[in-house]
């Protein structure tokens, strides 16, 4: 298994040196100048611009400015804002709660929905329940994310004034974030209603992002299950005995756990990416909204520094996917590969 | 049989059981009108090709079928007084794996294979709700371990199914099946997938068992050679209905309804008739082959890469008219040899003179002419054709390679179908619209289409029922002999072997151990191993009646 | 009958059986078919726009913005979808926006399916140096959100309707290429291929003469499967701002056009929205309709 783990490693790091060189092209095959960029309007006079050309390391060669960033960044060096001026780092984990809060909700959300709904409908194939559930999910899979956003807004926020439209919690909460999740924070605060402001503000936003994953896991669930449950083993099991609960759980979901597994592996890319739209349409100030801003106000540095962050983000959660592949299935475990 | 069972009451009998298809299927019932008796201390064989419905039956009985597509129409299926057919899921589920006990064919998927073995028994004891402790639980499962002959069954109980042999598993399964004594087994092809030897020790484990335990087995399989190892009473089905059952000494030996006939008729005999040598031209000659996987060169974490020999030291020669025989287990390493020949596996060492000249010398565009005189015929005749192209298309694919006409290749495929006793119409459709047999003689007509010399059979009846195997083997001779063929053929079934082969050489984990004429191997074995290998084919003592006069 | 002709001729009626057997299956979904009836009414109108729309998709009606569709009240025949912010006829853009949503789905598929199937196919047929070349490039691709280096891909190229579909393809191609590759190595184990080894046949030849149109059902259904995500995301990406520019009538442009007014006119959101659910559930259902025809693993556990 260690083994597995170690070999697994080795493969990102090529991988690794590829995102690096990804980021590290951005800025360099971006139309228009990284000073003139950052300078602005006003423009710079020539000394100064030769300056910050020397600064930034623009006039080495190419391979050298390479290295120079490589080496950077095993320092934890991300570089800094053109915007704001702080490192980029730094605002990465101060955002990066707050996505971390919403994709873990939307997660749990498509889960505890999708999952049982996709080995219901396996169980019930053909049935009414079934055609119904898999219509739904359809729709849900079929769904553009900002739309949904909106419509829900339009009919929590605005129809039924049950949700507000934008934000992580009220304004009128004055607190210390030492976790920077919200729930934690307003639970840890003495400010009444808190953490019922901070959950209101999560609710659309999470179930906004969770749509999509969850049709796509009642949809995997469903299809792994049918194929699990036409196995051998499965009449085997039946012909011990066994009840027909045993023999779903047990011995059906338990095998069709390794597709389902791969999906929810995948369905993080997918929250990340949403995130970028859901975080935008309810100005939830986390990475995604961070990221598009960053692309619009032309803050290379962050743009380049934030790719990295959350290529490796999608990284770790592969490897942990890998991992749960081997707690899951002896075969992977045991033998290696 | 011995007179008590005669006199004992059975413990299951099938009444006028129908078993319904869904509408779409090719006949309305899988299973029809099929009536039969079990009785305690007996093994009742139901015989039959695929599609009998030989299996329907017994999943009937086990309430299996896969609902609510296929279900039982009419008829009773009383065991202890009761009538299986009308009793309560919850009722059924109570005598599975107690009462009735069922193994099945394919012991590599039949066990669950991420739970432990352990695991796997516990609960059978743990769902028929035994008052047992958990000692007491995990002594019965060291017990019934021990009882199937497995060798350490603590440390089988905690493994997992996929690290252990193909045998162990069956083994497993056949302890999971009887752990609760259960008075009737439903052994549905269980020994099929397993090599010879394998299948001859769990045989005779399942005859051990019955007797000791009293037990009434339904045993269903193709093979007429189990049937006469094993049997005492036979029931043969055709198309869902039963068309001959008795004694096993009657139907093995003076069978009496025309289908049965057919089929042992079909059964190669196992004594080898004695041939004159063949002294014709050698086709091909292979001298010191060798071929390893894996290399012995240390990985980058200084594990030491392992070696493994599938084909060691291989020497024969197949002479014009010749069938050389190359038999022996899975792993054997006898499919690596054709493929090595045929180079569709590069060799480490060695030679392989084929027509005076070594091929394995030959660069790729040197081996193009060689590849006209040497062809293949595979195993599986599902995966062996092309499901996207034309019959013709296939037939014709190698000639067209080789820069001759489509006019005149499609011509030739005519005359290649009508050889093989096939429609000419067959080229214009696709491989799917066809049966396994006629698959197979398809990949005949395309091997033939090159106009070989040496003609490689890699089990190419393996996979057919044994009446479309007898046909193809006939077919396979025919040509032989009509085109002056040097055939290497590579089989598992001794029987096959003994039937066709003129020479024989047995492999054994990548070594050639024993080579010989056909007769002097199988009537006077020298190595321990061919005469293991002799004594575990089932149905040895049989001899199968001859038939032709009818 | 010569040979050639009935070569010919049988070329034409084992075409028709497999067609047959095909529509056959795919028949037997409800949900495809009705989703094909729906594809074919908009392609109908995409081809037809100009003599369909009632107005000019661009022009500005000044003295009506904002009017609601017909069936809120104050409505209009004459703007049967109502008007837009700066008075546009939302039916003649709906219309036009059909068009933009084919363009998009044909043009990114068509680079997915070619880059995909060459890619997949070397990488298959060159195990080493080749192979791990190409399948760590598509880990590269893999490793960021695609949305999120869709984004950054249009950053560079800068934002329009063209270089949006080339982000989306390329963000794509990687699943085409771990799917030719993967269905390609399945298909080289069996033996129809050996056979053709045997014969001498070419690389080239087993590539794509051979096993290529083996691989191609499951890749169909995920071309189709892509080329509704395809249009999601050029309808995201014009959302933020990133896609077709106005006054383009991209469904995606149009509903980030509405946003603004989402809380006092929510019915302008609602045309484009439904539309782009509609078209992409169409496909999607038509693309499970295919898994089920062609697909015969999938067949098998259905019954």
């Amino acid at each position: 298994m260690f083994s597995f783990l170690f070999r697994r490693m080795l493969v990102l790091i090529p991988t690794y040196i590829g995102i690096t060189l990804t980021a590290f092209a951005f800025i360099h095959v971006i139309p228009g100048d990284p000073i003139l960029v950052m300078a602005g309007e006003r423009g710079l006079p020539p000394e100064k611009y030769a300056e910050l050309m020397h600064a930034f390391g623009f006039d080495q060669p190419l391979w050298k400015q390479y290295l120079d960033y490589v080496v950077q960044l095993l320092h934890g060096d991300f570089g800094v804002s053109f915007v704001t001026g702080r490192p980029v780092l730094d605002e990465f984990f101060e955002l990066f709660p707050a996505t971390m809060e919403l994709a873990f909700f939307a997660l749990f959300f498509a889960l505890l929905i999708g999952i049982p709904a996709g080995i219901m409908a396996a169980a019930k194939r053909g049935t009414v329940y079934d055609h119904t559930l898999m219509t739904i999910s359809l729709t849900g899979f079929s769904m553009p994310l900002f739309w949904w956003a909106l419509l829900l807004i339009v009919f929590f926020s605005g129809y039924l004034g049950w949700t507000p439209v934008s934000g992580r919690i009220s304004a009128m909460f004055f607190f210390d974030t030492p976790t920077g999740f919200m729930l934690i924070d307003s639970l840890l605060s003495d400010e009444e209603g808190a953490f019922k402001s901070a959950v209101m503000h999560l609710i659309l936003p999470a179930v906004a992002l969770g749509t999509i994953p969850m049709a796509t896991f009642a949809r995997q669930s469903r299809s792994a299950m049918l194929e699990t449950m036409s196995e051998d083993f499965i009449k085997t099991a039946r012909a011990k005995g066994l009840s027909p609960l045993r023999v779903t759980i047990v011995h059906g979901f338990r095998n069709a756990l390794i597709p389902i597994v791969t999906v929810i592996g995948l369905s993080v890319g997918v929250l990340l990416g949403g995130a970028i739209l859901t975080e935008t349409i309810f100005s939830w100030p986390g990475i995604g909204k961070w990221m598009v801003d960053s692309i619009f106000r032309r803050d290379y540095p962050v743009v380049q520094g934030g790719l990295i962050l959350i290529a490796t983000i999608v990284i770790i959660v592969n490897l942990t996917v890998d991992v749960l592949y081997g707690i899951i299935d002896p075969r992977i475990r045991k033998k290696g590969h | 049989m011995s007179d008590t069972q005669l006199n004992s009451e059975a413990i299951l009998s099938i009444k006028n059981l129908n078993v319904s298809l869904p509408s779409r299927a090719d006949r309305p019932f899988a299973v029809e009108n099929v009536s039969f008796d079990v009785f305690p201390g007996e093994i009742l064989c139901i015989v039959g090709e695929s599609g009998s419905g030989k299996s329907m039956s017994s999943n009937a009985v086990m309430g299996l079928l896969p609902k609510p597509h296929v279900k039982v129409a009419s008829g009773e299926i009383i065991f202890e007084g009761r009538d299986l057919v009308n009793i309560s899921d919850n009722e059924m589920q109570s005598i599975r794996g107690s009462k009735i006990g069922m193994i099945f064919q394919e012991p590599m998927t039949a066990l669950n294979p991420v739970m432990k073995v352990s695991k796997q028994l516990e609960e059978v004891f743990k769902s028929h709700h035994l008052k047992l402790s958990r000692k007491e639980v995990k002594s019965k499962i060291i017990e019934m371990l021990d009882d199937v002959g497995l060798p350490d069954p603590q440390i089988i109980g905690n493994s997992y199914p996929f690290e252990l042999s193909g045998g162990q598993r069956q083994r497993v399964m056949i302890a999971m099946a009887l752990a609760l004594q259960p008075k009737v087994l439903i052994a549905d092809e269980p020994t099929t997938a397993l090599d010879v030897t394998t299948q001859a020790q769990i045989l005779k484990l399942v005859g051990e068992l019955q007797q000791s335990r009293d037990m009434g087995v339904i045993f269903i399989t193709h093979d007429f050679g189990v049937v006469a190892e094993i049997a005492d009473r036979v029931i043969v089905m055709k198309l869902g209905k039963i068309v001959e059952q008795g004694s096993a000494e009657e139907v093995l030996n003076r069978p009496q309804h025309a289908y049965t006939k057919k089929l042992i008729s079909t059964v190669p005999n196992l004594g080898a008739v004695k041939k004159a040598a063949v002294t014709s031209d050698v086709v091909v000659s292979v001298k010191n082959l060798y071929k390893t996987y894996g290399s012995d060169q240390k990985d980058i974490f200084g594990k030491m890469g392992r070696i493994v020999h599938a084909s060691k030291d291989i020497n024969f020669d197949i002479r014009k008219g010749e069938t050389l025989g190359l038999v022996g287990e899975s792993g054997s390493g006898k499919s690596t040899v054709g493929r090595c020949i045929i180079r569709l596996h590069e060799s480490n060492s060695g030679v392989i003179e084929f027509q005076g000249k070594d091929i394995l010398k030959l660069s790729h565009s040197q081996m193009m002419p060689v590849r006209q005189h040497i062809q293949m015929i595979f195993q599986d005749p599902y995966a062996s054709l092309n499901p996207r192209r034309k019959v013709g298309d296939i037939i014709t694919e190698g000639p067209t390679i080789h820069g001759v006409p489509k006019a005149e290749s499609w011509k030739k495929a005519e005359e290649l179908l009508e050889i093989v006793g096939l429609d000419k119409y067959a080229l214009k459709r696709y491989p799917h619209e066809f049966s396994g047999g006629q698959r197979q003689r398809i990949g005949i007509a395309r091997a033939l289409a090159m106009s070989p010399k040496l003609l490689i059979a890699d089990e190419a009846v393996s996979a057919l029922d044994v009446s479309v195997q007898a046909q193809v083997l006939e077919l396979l001779d025919e040509i032989k002999v009509k085109m002056d063929l040097a055939m290497l053929f590579v089989t598992h079934d001794l029987r096959v072997a003994a039937q066709v082969c003129d020479n024989i050489a047995v492999m054994k984990l990548g070594e050639i151990v024993e080579y010989g004429p056909t007769y002097d191997v199988f009537h006077n074995p020298q190595h321990e191993y061919t005469k293991s290998l002799l004594e575990a084919v089932p149905g040895k003592a049989w001899v199968v009646p001859d038939l032709s006069e009818v | 009958m010569s040979v050639e002709s009935s070569a010919a001729n049988s070329q034409k009626s084992a075409l028709m059986a497999v067609l047959s057997s095909f529509w056959f299956e795919f028949r037997q979904n409800k949900g495809a078919l009705y989703g094909l009836i729906f594809i074919t009414i908009l392609a109908f109108i995409a081809v037809f726009a100009d003599l369909i729309t009632p107005h000019d998709p661009i022009e500005q009606y000044r003295q009506m913005l904002k009017m609601p569709p017909i069936w809120v009240e104050g409505g209009s025949w004459t703007h049967i979808f109502g008007t837009d912010a700066l008075g546009r006829d939302q039916l003649s853009r709906m219309i036009y926006g059909s068009r933009y949503s084919f363009y998009i789905g044909f043009i990114v598929i068509f680079f997915c399916l070619t880059i995909g199937i060459v890619l997949g196919l070397l990488a298959a047929f060159n195990k080493g140096l080749v192979d791990n070349l190409i399948m760590r490039l598509m880990d590269i691709i893999l490793a960021f959100p695609s949305l999120l280096m869709a984004l950054a891909l249009v950053a560079i190229l800068g934002p329009s309707l063209e270089n949006a579909m080339i982000a989306i393809a390329v963000v794509f191609i990687p699943h085409f290429v771990r799917l030719t590759r993967a269905q390609a190595l399945s298909e080289l184990g069996k033996d129809y291929v050996s056979s053709s080894k045997t014969m001498g046949a070419s690389t080239f030849r087993i590539m794509f003469i051979n096993v290529l149109p083996n691989c191609m059902a499951p890749l169909i259904v995920q071309a189709t499967m892509s080329f509704s995500s395809a249009i999601l995301d050029a309808a995201a990406l014009g959302f933020l701002g990133m896609g077709a520019q106005p006054p383009t009538p991209e469904w995606g442009t149009m509903l980030a056009d509405s946003r603004q007014y989402i809380l006092s006119d929510p019915w302008m959101m609602g045309v484009p929205g439904l539309a782009i659910l509609f078209t992409v559930l169409s496909i999607n259902l038509i693309g499970d309709g295919l898994r089920d025809a062609l697909d015969p693993k999938m067949k098998t556990s259905k019954t």
